[in-house]
């Protein structure tokens, strides 16, 4: 893959991780919303929803690399009926609209809880719509390994797994600024970040589980394909076998990092900002192995034909 | 190369041995928790270069692999070893701004690209250590070494504002040399067919960015941080560059470690300075506080002084008032007393800088917060700097309104009688020190007021009991003498008219010794009445002097033996009763003893650490045997005398052989005053010493 190529899995894992993080974000907020008090609530959310709105924005920028000309890149908006790479298009410049709207209420408006929840679903919406539309692209006969509505499934389970892992990181970096500044105590902050690593840990290991499931499957169903299935397959067990291995590994490694650490501060009482370094250790392993994984979904296709 | 490679490794090992040995050096400096990392990174850099050093010199076919194996473990743990030390660097030796909070955490998805990228580079069909070399670079030395470099530059702009321009020039140095390294270590790699090392070309064209030319290419990566790049632009291989980026920052690195050193030094320097100042300011504040406290006792002192000399009371008040303004630096200090109906508060004494003096003309105190503190009968010293302006202080000289103040009520028998007050015109507040000082002058106040009137009582209860003396002397002897010659007159008168000449002689005979007898009682009343305690030179001469007129008006010889070294320092109550009854016991001798001689000896005894003046009072006369008669009552009287001031008294006389007088009386004044001393010096050391005392 040169740098052009390498646009698609920037532009893919970016915005699987924007949607997927806004989803774990506006989870953890609706089950917090009455335990909180709405201006805490809205504050604790104001930097977490304003990283999500820069990756998208990043995702976005790094789409246009792979293409020949990304002035024209608008023009894709007109075959919305018939291309999903159009619905894709479009559902992109939806949700970072919604995305938009709901960073600029919350800088802007302390209060408007509820228009702030609305948008926030309708973003979580449009994102699941990007992710369906991007995954539906690459549903094409003549890719036999792509072929497939697993890779549907796959797509949002990264999407899952990225925003189920980055939300305690981006939760704690802001936390660990407050503290920094010694401003006040956050101890509404505290409880909620505590409480998302325990669940990000849990769900974590059970989505890890699906994917390595579907994995495999996927794998056992280019064996047992034509030709050009085998191919692919040939392809993955023997060249790009070390990064499968990574690919597969990485999280894993990243999801016991998190669940070592988040055990030894329950165990041992340990305040949640000496969590950071392993904290951000899980991410970036499991960033680098869906990364990875996207690297080898790429790498392994074989088109059949012209 | 080879010397390049060399050189190289002798540069990083002197860095690493320069940190290994500032190490073993100790010290307390911003850089030595970094330092085993440097040393570290140092050596195995060291041995890297040597490595390749080998390598290149194709003399050692048979350990190629060997050597390659060892360079593939050993680059990585040199360039992890630089960025732990970049980071720590960048980290610790000069604090980072809040915002860099966040850096990690934006950083996490570049890093993360960056490292799958990476990974993917490894499946390329070049040998294994190409890839390692390239991403150690890349991934270890470059981050580690920008890291360095601006941590380093980050004190040199620390170090330049704090004026020290060699340290700040050294730390320049040494953010460049790092920067340096960054881009001939980290950044220029072997040849590869990926980034950064090498970009895909698109267009199959290139341009010579000297000349415009352009040539077609059917080669789609183009190398452009490669070796030959750098040889290329620069006319020298990579190996030369990197082998003076060790030089240099081997150099700005051995200088800053001692610059570092230097700076620890002056730090220690400056931290004893500043220690030796400390303890000088609390020396002198010890001194200070001693200083004061000896004051405070010597007013004290000299107070009880006069409070036991019997000095009048309105000029010891007055004392006081004056020794408590002085003594806590204030403008006005005054006493007021309730009157007889205790309903107002009147001024009695005052002391400004100008004036000392007793009002005769009550002044009523109109001030609430001097009535309210008296009422209450809690001291109070006031906190704010608002002025206190009131009346009573303008009267009395007072220019300025009263901006610090300190009260203390008096009492009697916890009952209030007044209270003592001292005021500052400028906002210095009392402190809780100053407060405990002026309680101990109220105190005083208490005592010279309490003894006052028990000195009028006790001088009351002595007239009385002299004039029941004197009526008692009058009527034993002049009254007795009296009405005996008025009847020897009478019988004078019948002898006369019975013409009985010899037996008129006879009674004018007997009526001449009672004379006689009664001129004696009354000169030595006379005489006792004369002899006062308040003899300029002390007790013990007016004994003296007293001992003299008796010999001199009864003819029995007396000698005085004063064992006694300076002052009595006798109860002035003790000191009355001894001189009565001295004068008791030598009326005694007159009248019953029949001697010749008396020897009156003074002394002092310690029993237990108490002390008591012994008198003794010895005849040689004919002594007698005690018995309960009405002529023991002169001497049961003198045990109840000596009783009452805690004195003992005891006779012992043997017939034929005179009587003995003994009696002793407890000093209670020097103890009394020693102790007082010694404790008010405590409390005034350690209230200094605390700086407050919590009331």
């Amino acid at each position: 893959m040169n740098v052009r190529e390498w646009a698609l899995p920037v532009y893919t894992i970016l915005m699987q991780l924007s949607v997927g993080t806004l989803l774990m974000l506006w989870i953890a907020r609706e089950v917090h919303i009455r335990q909180f008090a709405e201006a805490e609530i809205n504050r604790i959310m104001k930097f977490p929803v304003t990283i999500i709105f820069t990756t998208a924005c990043l995702a976005m920028a790094g789409s246009h690399f792979h293409l020949s000309k990304p002035l024209h890149s608008y023009l894709a908006v007109l075959n919305f009926r018939t291309s999903w790479l159009s619905r894709e298009i479009v559902f992109t410049v939806f949700f970072f609209l919604t995305l938009s709207s709901m960073l600029a209420l919350h800088w802007l408006q302390n209060d408007k809880t509820k228009l702030k929840t609305f948008l926030g679903w309708l973003a979580v919406l449009f994102g699941f719509a990007l992710v369906f539309c991007m995954a539906h692209i690459y549903l094409l006969p003549a890719q036999p390994a792509w072929n497939s509505p697993f890779t549907v499934l796959s797509f949002f389970l990264t999407m899952l797994l990225l925003g189920n892992i980055a939300l305690p990181a981006m939760l704690l970096v802001d936390f660990s600024f407050l503290n920094v500044l010694a401003l006040e105590r956050f101890d509404q902050q505290y409880l909620l970040i505590r409480r998302v690593l325990v669940w990000s840990t849990v769900a974590g290991a059970f989505i890890w589980l699906m994917a390595v499931a579907l994995n495999f499957y996927q794998a056992w169903l280019l064996r047992l394909g034509d030709q050009w299935a085998q191919t692919s397959f040939e392809l993955l067990t023997n060249l790009y076998r070390p990064l499968l291995v990574l690919r597969l590994g990485l999280p894993l490694l990243g999801i016991v990092i998190l669940a070592a650490s988040v055990f030894s501060a329950a165990k041992r009482n340990r305040a949640i900002q000496e969590l950071m370094v392993p904290i951000y250790a899980s991410c970036i392993f499991v960033i680098v192995g869906e990364v990875l994984g996207r690297f080898l979904f790429y790498a392994t296709h074989i088109r059949i034909g012209v | 190369m080879i010397i390049a490679y060399f050189f190289n490794g002798l540069c990083f090992g002197g860095l690493g041995l320069a940190a290994y040995l500032q190490i073993r050096q100790g010290g307390d400096f911003a850089l030595k928790k970094q330092l085993p990392w440097l040393a570290s990174f140092g050596f195995v850099s060291a041995v890297t270069s040597w490595v390749d050093m080998f390598l290149s010199s194709n003399s050692v076919d048979e350990y190629a692999q060997i050597l390659i194996f060892a360079r593939i473990i050993l680059q990585p743990i040199s360039g992890l070893l630089l960025l732990i030390f970049g980071w720590r660097v960048l980290r610790d030796l000069t604090p980072l701004p809040a915002w860099t909070v966040f850096i990690p955490g934006v950083m996490i998805v570049p890093i993360s690209y960056v490292i799958a990228y990476a990974a993917t580079t490894f499946i390329t069909p070049s040998p294994i250590e190409i890839p390692i070399d390239i991403w150690s670079r890349y991934l270890l030395y470059l981050p580690g070494s920008i890291m360095a470099g601006v941590g380093f530059l980050r004190q040199w702009d620390v170090q330049r504002k704090l004026g020290m321009f060699d340290v700040a020039g050294l730390m320049l140095g040494t953010g460049l040399a790092f920067l340096f390294e960054a881009f001939v270590i980290g950044l220029v790699v072997p040849a590869a067919p990926y980034g950064p090392a090498s970009y895909y070309n698109y267009d199959r064209v290139i341009t010579n960015a000297f000349y415009g030319e352009s040539l077609t290419t059917a080669n789609s990566t183009i190398s452009w941080l490669d070796y030959q790049s750098v040889l290329n632009a620069t006319g020298v291989p990579i190996q030369f560059w990197r082998m003076l980026s060790a030089v240099i920052l081997t150099f700005f690195m051995i200088r800053g470690l001692g610059v570092f050193e230097a700076i620890r030094k002056r730090q220690l320097e400056e931290l004893q300075n500043e220690r030796d100042q400390a303890q000088r300011s609390a020396f002198e504040a010890q001194i200070a506080a001693r200083q004061t406290a000896e004051n405070w006792t010597d007013v004290l002192v000299s107070i009880n002084r006069r409070i036991t000399e019997l000095e009048d009371m309105d000029k010891i008040l007055l004392f006081i008032v004056k020794k408590a303004r002085a003594l806590l630096q204030s403008d006005f200090t005054g006493l007021a007393l309730f009157d007889d109906s205790y309903s107002t508060l009147n001024l009695k004494y005052i002391s400004t800088e100008n004036k000392n003096e007793f009002i005769a003309e009550p002044v009523a105190i109109q001030n609430e917060l001097i009535l309210e503190t008296v009422r209450a009968a809690r001291p109070r010293r006031s906190l704010e700097t608002n002025a206190l302006t009131s009346p009573e202080y303008f009267d009395f000289g007072l220019q300025e309104g009263i901006r610090a103040m300190a009260i203390v009520p008096l009492a009697l028998d916890n009952r209030p009688v007044g209270g003592i007050w001292t005021a500052r015109c400028e906002s210095k507040p009392y402190s809780d020190t100053d407060l405990i000082w002026l309680e101990c002058m109220a105190d005083q106040v208490a005592i010279a007021i309490q003894h006052g009137l028990m000195t009028s009582h006790l001088q009351s209860y002595s007239i009385a009991e002299e004039r029941a003396r004197i009526a008692r002397e009058m009527h034993d002897g002049l009254a007795q003498v009296l009405g005996y010659l008025n009847i020897e007159v009478q019988t004078l008168g019948a002898l006369l008219k019975q013409g009985r000449k010899e037996a008129l002689e006879a009674e004018l005979n007997q009526m001449r010794e009672a004379v006689r007898t009664a001129n004696a009682d009354v000169r030595e009343n006379i005489l006792s009445l004369r002899t006062t305690l308040a003899n300029e030179k002390g007790l013990a001469s007016a004994m003296d002097e007293y001992l003299q007129e008796f010999s001199i008006q009864t003819g029995i010889e007396t000698e005085f033996r004063n064992e006694v070294e300076g002052e009595l320092n006798l109860a002035s109550l003790a000191e009355v009763q001894l001189v009565c009854i001295l004068q008791e016991a030598l009326a005694n001798v007159r009248k019953h003893a029949k001697a010749t001689l008396v020897t009156v000896t003074i002394s002092r005894k310690s029993v237990n650490e108490n002390e008591s003046i012994f008198v003794s009072v010895k005849d040689n006369g004919l002594g007698f045997i005690e018995r309960n008669s009405k002529r023991s009552f002169g001497l049961q009287t003198m045990k109840e005398r000596a009783a009452s001031v805690q004195g003992v008294l005891q006779i012992h006389s043997i017939p034929g052989e005179g009587t003995t007088v003994e009696y002793s009386f407890p000093c209670l004044s020097r103890g009394k005053l020693e102790r007082n001393s010694r404790s008010l010096q405590e409390i005034g050391l350690q209230a200094n010493a605390t700086g407050a005392v919590s009331r």
